[in-house]
C-alpha cells in the first residue's frame, strides 16, 4: 500500500524500525499536497522546508540509535491555522492576519515539535473558527474530497479534508461548537474534542475562550488517541488547563479494538433524532446503535431536555466572548492596517481596518456579542445563556449517572453544497446542533465514521460523548465500533 | 424582544469599531434580528426554573496562580516584528482622538 | 450675557454648599513581574523590552495570575480594614484604546477582592477623620503613549503616537472611597491627608513604591456640591491627572470654587472627567460621561476564580507590619512627644529620617529639630520631598555629634549642612574645604579678646565691678571679629580671666 494511505500508527512503526525514513514519508505527503490541494484548498500554507527539516532530525536520531521522541515521531501532520507557529504564517483564515508571522509557538505546536512530528503546513478554516463549512475563510472555501462541490465541514474543514484526501495522516483541529467533530463526520474521518482543559489553549487564537478546545483529527481511532496523548496534559501557561494525568486514551483505543463492549452502558440522546434530521443520517445512526448492541453494550434512551436550548445559548456565549477576544485586531500592533494616510485618527483607522479585515460572519457575531453584553441586555441574553449552561451540565451529570457514554448523530445532515447556506446564518448554525452541548459542559466528545448515508452516499458520523476527564471511555467505544464497522475511507472516489 | 433597526446595527458597529457600509446595514439588520429573536429562547427556559446559578466556565478550578518570577519575554525586535509601523522602538499609530480612561 | 466669574471665593462656596468627595487611587504594585505574565515589572527601560505575547495581547496568548499580586491585594484590603471576598473573579472591561493591547482591561467589576473598610486619617490639627473604603480591586495597567507632533507634545494636535507596552499589565490596585461628606471647608485638606495616609500605608506594607511623580500612585478626585441642607448629592466631576499630594488639595479646592461659580450663576454641572493643570492649579474639561462607553463587563473566561481560604487570609494578616497609626502612637510614647510634636513629625514626613538619625547616634530632640524644622524648610524651598534632600541621616548625625563636641556651633553646623546639600561631600569634608572649624586655640583667640577689651573700656569696668553678664558684649564682638568660628564658651572664659 502506498505510504500516504497508511495509518499514523503503521507509519510510526516503520519509521522507528528504520524501514522507512520520515523524510520520505513527509516528502510523499508534500507531493500529494502539490498534486491534489489545488482542487481542495485544504492547506493555507505549506511549510515544506520546516517539515523536511523536522523529519530529517527524526531520521538522524533513529540512525544514531536514540529512542523516538514520541510514539508519533516522524509522522507528519497538518495544523489548523488557528494555532500559532513561530515564524510560520498564522492567519486564522482572516485577511486581518495575512502575512503575520507569530513570534511564538502555541503549546500544542511546541509539543508537536518536541514529539518529532513534522508540521506539513497550516490548514484552512472558517475565519477565526466561526462557521460550519470553511466557506468563511478569507482565502476561499475548502472542498470535500468526497464531492468537491460540497463543504468539508467547519470550521476545521482544512484539517478533515487533508486527512480524507491523504494529504496528511494526522491533523489538529479546534472545537468550539463542533469544529473538529462535524468536519470529521462529513469527511468520514475521526475527530476528537477532548475534555475542556485537557489540551492547552496557549497559542490557540481565541474565538470563545470558555469553549475552545484543540484536539486530534485522524483517519483511525488509534491514530487520534496517539495524537491526543502527544498534545494533551497540564500547561502552566493556560490557567484553565487541568492539572491531572491525561486519560489513558491509547490504552483504551487498543482495548476497544478487541471489539467487546460487554457491560458498557450507552445512552441514546432522544433530543437528537427525528424531525429535521436527514433520513440517511438517521438510518446510519440506527445501524450504529444496533452495532453497539451487537458488541455487547447496554443501550438505553436518555432524555436531556435542556439540550434543546444549547444552540441558542451557544450563539450568545460564543459571540459574546468573541466580541471581546477579537477586539485586539485593531491594526495598532499587528495585522492589516487600512486608511493610515497621516490624517485619519487611530479610531478611524481601527474601524476601517476591521471593516476590511473581517468577513461578514465574524462581523455578525461581533455585533451579536456586543449586543448581548450591553447593559440592559446582559441579564436576558448572556446571563440566561450562562444559566442554560448550568442546566445542560446538570442534564449531562444525570445522564452519566445512568450510562457510561452518550451517543447521537454528529450532525443532522451529510455535507451540504458549497453556497447552499451562506446567506442563511440560522440554517448554517443548525449543523452544530448535536455537538454544542459537550462544549457548553466542557465534556469530552468525538465523531467516528458510521458509513455512508444510503440516500446520498456521503459520510455520516457517530458522536460519542463522555464525562469530563473520561475521554478514554469514548475511545474504547469508538475503537470497538470502528473495528466492527470497517473502514469507510476506502470508498472515497479518487481525486 | 428584538427588533433590530439599522440605527441599532450602526450603534453596535460603532461600539465594536467596525466600519459598515449602508449596504451592510441593510443586510445585517434583518439577519441580526432573526438570530437574536431565535437566541432569545434562552430566557424562556430559565424563566421557568428558579435558582439556576450561571455557569461561566465548565472547569471548576480556583486559585490558579504563577510564582512572581521573571520569565524571558520577547526582544524589542520580535515585539515590533508584526507592527504595521514602528519608530524608535515603539509602535507607531495614527493620532489618538479619545482620552485615556 | 453677563460674564460669570470662573470661580467663587472659597468662603462663599461654603456659605452655600456642602462638598462631597470620592477618591479613586490607583497604586502600582512593586511585584517582580507583571500581573498576568512573567515580564519584569520595572519603571522605564528601553521601550517594548519588557513585553511578551501575553502583555502585548498577541493572538492566542493567555494570562495567568501572579500569586504575589493577589497576596498584596489581600494585605492592602486587610490593612484598610476591609472584608476579603471568599470568592471573586476578574472581569473584562471592554473599550478600545491603543495603549491597551487587548482592547479590554482585565479588571474586577462586581466582585472586588476587598470591600467595605476604612482608613483613619489625621488632619493637620490632629483631628482624626475616618474615611470609608468602598472597595479595593485588582486590575492591570496600560501601556504608555507618546504623542508626536503638535505644539505641546500632548494628545491634542499630535500627528501620530508612539506606543510602549512595558507598563502594560503591571498590577494595579484601585482603592475607591465611599462618599466623603460633612467635611465643609476642610474637604481639600481631608483629600490630601487621605492620600498621604494611603501612601504611608502602602510604604509600610512594602507593596508599592507609591511615587506619584512616576505614576506608581495616581489619584482621581470626584467632587460634587450640594446646596446647604440638601440630602441628595449634586452632579460630580472626576478630575484626573492629579500627580502630587499638594495637587490633590488644590484640585479639590479649585473644583469646589469652579462648580460653585457655575451653580451660583444659574448653570448646572456637566458630569465629565476633568484634567488638573499643575501650572495654574485649575481643571479643564475632558470627556463628557454621558457619551462614555458601555464597558460590557463579563467574567474573564481565560482566568479562574480566586477563592482565598480563611487560613491564607489569616496567614497574610499575620504579615501586616506595624501600620502608620499604630506606629504614630508608639513613637509618641517612646520619644515622649506632645501631640503637636508628633503631628509635625509625621506631617512633614520626617519620622523615618529622624529614627534613622537617632539610630546613627543623635539625640531625638536634635534629630527632630533638624529634620522637622531646618531641613523641612530646605525641602520646601527646593520643592522636593524631604527624603529626596541629598543628605543622609548618618551625615546629619555626624553634624550633630560635632555640635555636641563643641567643634561646631549651630550657625556653623547649618553652613556644613548647606555644604552637604550642595554636594560638597561628607560633613568633615565640607568643614575642611570651607575651613569652618571652631577656633578654640587660646593664642589665636587672645588677640581678638584683647582687641575687643581695648575697644570697650567701659564694659571692662563693669565686669571688673562684678557685672559678669556684661561680658556678653565682649564675647559678641569677638565672635563677630572671628566670623563666628570662635568657641564662644572659651571666649567667655578668656574675657573673664583678663578682667580679674
Ligand atoms: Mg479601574
Ligand atoms: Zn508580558
Amino acid at each position: 500500500m502506498s505510504v500516504i494511505k497508511q495509518t499514523a500508527a503503521e507509519l510510526a512503526a516503520r519509521i522507528h524500525s528504520g524501514e522507512l525514513s520520515s523524510v520520505d514519508v513527509t516528502q510523499a505527503h508534500l507531493e500529494r499536497i502539490s498534486k491534489v490541494d489545488e482542487q481542495l484548498n485544504a492547506f493555507r500554507h505549506v511549510d515544506a522546508d520546516g517539515a523536511l527539516e523536522a523529519a530529517a532530525k527524526v531520521d538522524a536520531d533513529i540512525a544514531a540509535g536514540k529512542p523516538p521522541a514520541s510514539p508519533l515521531a516522524g509522522v507528519p501532520l497538518g495544523l489548523k491555522d488557528v494555532l500559532t507557529t513561530q515564524g510560520v504564517p498564522t492567519t486564522c483564515g482572516s485577511k486581518t492576519l495575512e502575512g503575520w508571522l507569530p513570534p511564538y509557538d502555541a503549546t500544542v505546536t511546541r509539543r508537536l515539535r518536541e514529539a518529532g512530528v513534522p508540521i506539513l503546513g497550516k490548514t484552512n478554516m472558517d475565519e477565526f473558527a466561526m462557521g460550519s463549512s470553511t466557506e468563511n475563510s478569507a482565502y476561499g472555501p475548502t472542498r470535500n474530497p468526497w464531492d468537491t462541490s460540497r463543504i468539508p465541514g467547519g470550521s476545521g474543514g482544512g484539517s478533515s479534508a487533508a486527512l480524507a484526501a491523504f494529504e496528511a495522516p494526522l491533523a489538529i483541529g479546534t472545537d468550539t461548537g463542533g469544529s473538529i467533530r462535524q468536519p470529521g463526520a462529513v469527511t468520514g474521518t475521526v475527530g476528537v474534542k477532548p475534555t475542556y482543559g485537557g489540551v492547552s489553549r496557549y497559542g490557540l487564537v481565541a474565538f470563545s475562550s470558555s469553549l475552545d478546545q484543540a484536539g486530534p483529527c485522524a483517519r483511525t481511532v488509534l491514530d487520534a488517541a496517539l495524537l491526543h496523548e502527544v498534545i494533551a496534559g497540564h500547561d502552566p501557561l493556560d490557567s484553565t488547563s487541568i492539572d491531572a494525568p491525561v486519560p489513558p486514551v491509547v490504552e483504551a483505543a487498543k482495548q476497544g479494538a478487541n471489539g467487546d463492549l460487554t457491560g458498557v452502558k450507552v445512552g441514546v440522546v432522544t433530543q437528537f433524532t427525528g424531525e429535521g434530521y436527514q433520513r440517511g443520517v438517521l438510518d446510519s445512526f440506527q445501524a450504529a446503535v444496533e452495532q453497539l448492541r451487537a458488541l455487547g453494550a447496554d443501550v438505553v434512551e436518555i432524555s436531556c431536555p435542556s439540550f434543546d436550548y444549547a444552540l441558542p445559548a451557544y450563539y450568545l456565549i460564543a459571540p459574546s466572548e468573541c466580541s471581546s477576544n477579537l477586539a485586539r485586531f485593531d491594526a495598532m500592533r499587528y495585522g492589516l492596517r487600512i486608511g493610515d494616510d497621516g490624517d485619519r485618527s487611530a479610531e478611524e483607522v481601527m474601524s476601517l481596518s476591521r471593516e476590511a479585515g473581517f468577513g461578514p460572519e465574524v462581523k455578525r457575531r461581533i455585533m451579536i456579542g456586543t449586543y448581548a453584553l450591553s447593559s440592559g441586555y446582559y441579564d436576558a441574553y448572556y446571563g440566561s445563556a450562562q444559566q442554560v449552561r448550568t442546566l445542560i451540565t446538570r442534564d449531562f451529570a444525570a445522564a452519566y449517572e445512568q450510562v457510561d457514554v452518550l451517543v447521537s448523530p454528529t450532525t443532522p445532515t451529510t455535507a451540504f453544497r458549497i453556497g447552499e447556506r451562506v446567506d442563511d446564518p440560522m440554517a448554517m448554525y443548525l449543523a452544530d446542533l448535536c455537538t454544542i452541548p459537550a462544549n457548553l459542559a466542557g465534556n469530552a466528545a468525538m465523531s467516528v465514521p458510521s458509513g455512508l448515508a444510503d440516500d446520498d452516499g456521503l459520510p455520516v458520523g457517530l458522536q460519542i460523548m463522555a464525562p469530563t476527564l473520561a475521554d478514554d471511555r469514548m475511545y474504547r467505544v469508538a475503537a470497538a465500533y470502528e473495528a466492527a464497522r470497517g473502514p469507510v475511507l476506502d470508498q472515497i472516489p479518487e481525486l | 424582544m428584538p427588533n433590530i433597526s439599522r440605527d441599532e446595527v450602526a450603534h453596535l458597529a460603532k461600539l465594536a469599531r467596525l466600519g459598515v457600509t449602508d449596504e451592510e446595514l441593510d443586510t445585517f439588520a434583518p439577519q441580526l434580528d432573526v438570530i437574536l429573536e431565535s437566541v432569545a429562547k434562552v430566557s424562556e427556559v430559565v424563566g421557568t426554573q428558579q435558582d439556576v446559578p450561571p455557569t461561566s466556565h465548565a472547569v471548576e478550578l480556583t486559585n490558579v496562580f504563577r510564582e512572581d518570577e521573571v520569565r524571558q519575554g520577547l526582544t524589542q525586535e520580535q515585539a515590533l516584528s508584526g507592527a504595521p509601523a514602528a519608530e524608535d522602538g515603539r509602535f507607531r499609530v495614527p493620532r489618538i482622538l479619545g482620552e485615556e480612561q | 450675557m453677563t460674564a460669570v466669574a470662573e470661580t467663587l471665593d472659597y468662603d462663599e462656596v461654603l456659605d452655600h454648599f456642602d462638598p462631597v468627595l470620592g477618591l479613586e487611587v490607583h497604586v502600582e504594585l512593586n511585584t517582580k513581574t507583571k500581573m498576568f505574565c512573567g515580564c519584569a515589572n520595572v519603571f522605564g527601560g528601553e521601550p517594548n523590552t519588557h513585553v511578551c505575547p501575553t502583555c502585548l495581547g498577541l493572538p492566542g496568548a493567555l494570562p495567568v495570575m501572579n500569586a504575589r499580586g493577589i497576596e498584596s491585594a489581600i494585605r492592602i484590603g486587610l490593612a484598610l480594614n476591609c472584608e476579603i471576598a471568599p470568592w471573586c473573579r476578574f472581569a473584562r472591561k471592554n473599550y478600545f484604546y491603543p495603549d491597551m493591547p487587548k482592547n479590554f482591561q482585565t479588571s474586577q467589576y462586581d466582585e472586588p477582592i476587598a470591600f467595605n473598610g476604612y482608613l483613619d486619617v489625621v488632619l493637620d490639627d490632629g483631628e482624626v477623620v475616618r474615611v470609608g473604603i468602598e472597595r479595593a480591586h485588582m486590575e492591570e495597567d496600560t501601556g504608555k503613549s507618546l504623542h508626536v507632533g503638535g505644539a505641546t507634545g500632548r494628545i491634542h494636535g499630535a500627528e501620530h503616537s508612539l506606543l510602549d507596552y512595558n507598563r502594560a499589565g503591571v498590577p494595579l490596585i484601585e482603592i475607591v472611597t465611599k462618599p466623603i461628606e460633612g467635611m465643609g471647608h476642610r474637604a481639600p485638606e481631608v483629600a490630601r491627608a487621605y492620600v498621604t495616609a494611603l501612601r504611608e500605608l502602602m510604604l509600610a506594607l512594602g507593596v508599592s513604591d507609591v511615587r506619584m511623580d512616576q505614576g506608581s500612585m495616581r489619584c482621581d478626585a470626584n467632587v460634587s456640591l450640594m446646596p446647604k441642607g440638601a440630602t441628595e448629592f449634586g452632579t460630580r466631576t472626576e478630575t484626573k491627572n492629579v500627580n502630587s499630594l499638594r495637587s490633590v488639595e488644590r484640585a479639590v479646592r479649585y473644583e469646589m470654587t469652579r462648580q460653585a461659580a457655575v451653580l451660583r450663576g444659574g448653570g448646572s454641572i456637566t458630569q465629565e472627567t476633568r484634567h488638573f493643570q499643575e501650572a495654574d492649579g485649575t481643571t479643564s474639561s475632558g470627556r463628557p460621561k454621558e457619551t462614555s462607553e458601555d464597558y460590557r463587563y463579563f467574567p474573564e473566561p481565560d482566568l479562574v476564580p480566586i477563592a482565598p481560604s480563611r487560613e491564607w487570609v489569616e496567614e497574610l494578616s499575620g504579615t501586616l507590619p506595624e501600620l502608620p497609626w499604630q506606629r504614630r502612637k508608639r513613637v509618641q510614647q517612646e520619644w515622649g512627644l506632645t501631640d503637636e510634636e508628633t503631628r509635625d513629625l509625621f506631617n512633614t514626613g520626617a519620622a523615618d529620617l529622624v529614627a534613622a538619625t537617632v539610630d546613627a547616634g543623635a539625640s531625638v530632640s536634635e534629630a527632630r529639630s533638624w529634620w522637622v524644622q531646618y531641613l523641612t524648610q530646605q525641602a520646601n524651598t527646593r520643592e522636593v520631598e524631604l527624603p529626596e534632600l541629598p543628605i543622609t541621616p548618618a551625615q546629619l548625625a555626624r553634624v550633630i555629634e560635632l555640635i555636641g563636641e563643641g567643634t561646631l556651633t549651630h550657625k556653623l553646623a547649618r553652613e556644613v549642612v548647606q555644604g552637604v546639600l550642595a554636594g560638597e561631600g561628607d560633613p568633615d569634608q565640607v568643614i575642611a574645604d570651607r575651613g569652618l572649624e571652631v577656633v578654640s586655640d587660646d593664642s589665636a583667640l587672645l588677640a581678638a579678646v584683647d582687641e575687643a577689651l581695648a575697644a570697650q573700656p567701659d564694659v571692662v569696668d563693669k565686669i571688673k565691678g562684678g557685672k559678669v553678664q556684661a561680658a556678653g558684649a565682649i564675647v559678641g564682638a569677638v565672635m563677630k571679629a572671628t566670623k563666628g568660628q570662635a568657641d564662644a564658651k572659651r571666649v567667655r572664659e578668656l574675657v573673664l580671666e583678663r578682667c580679674q
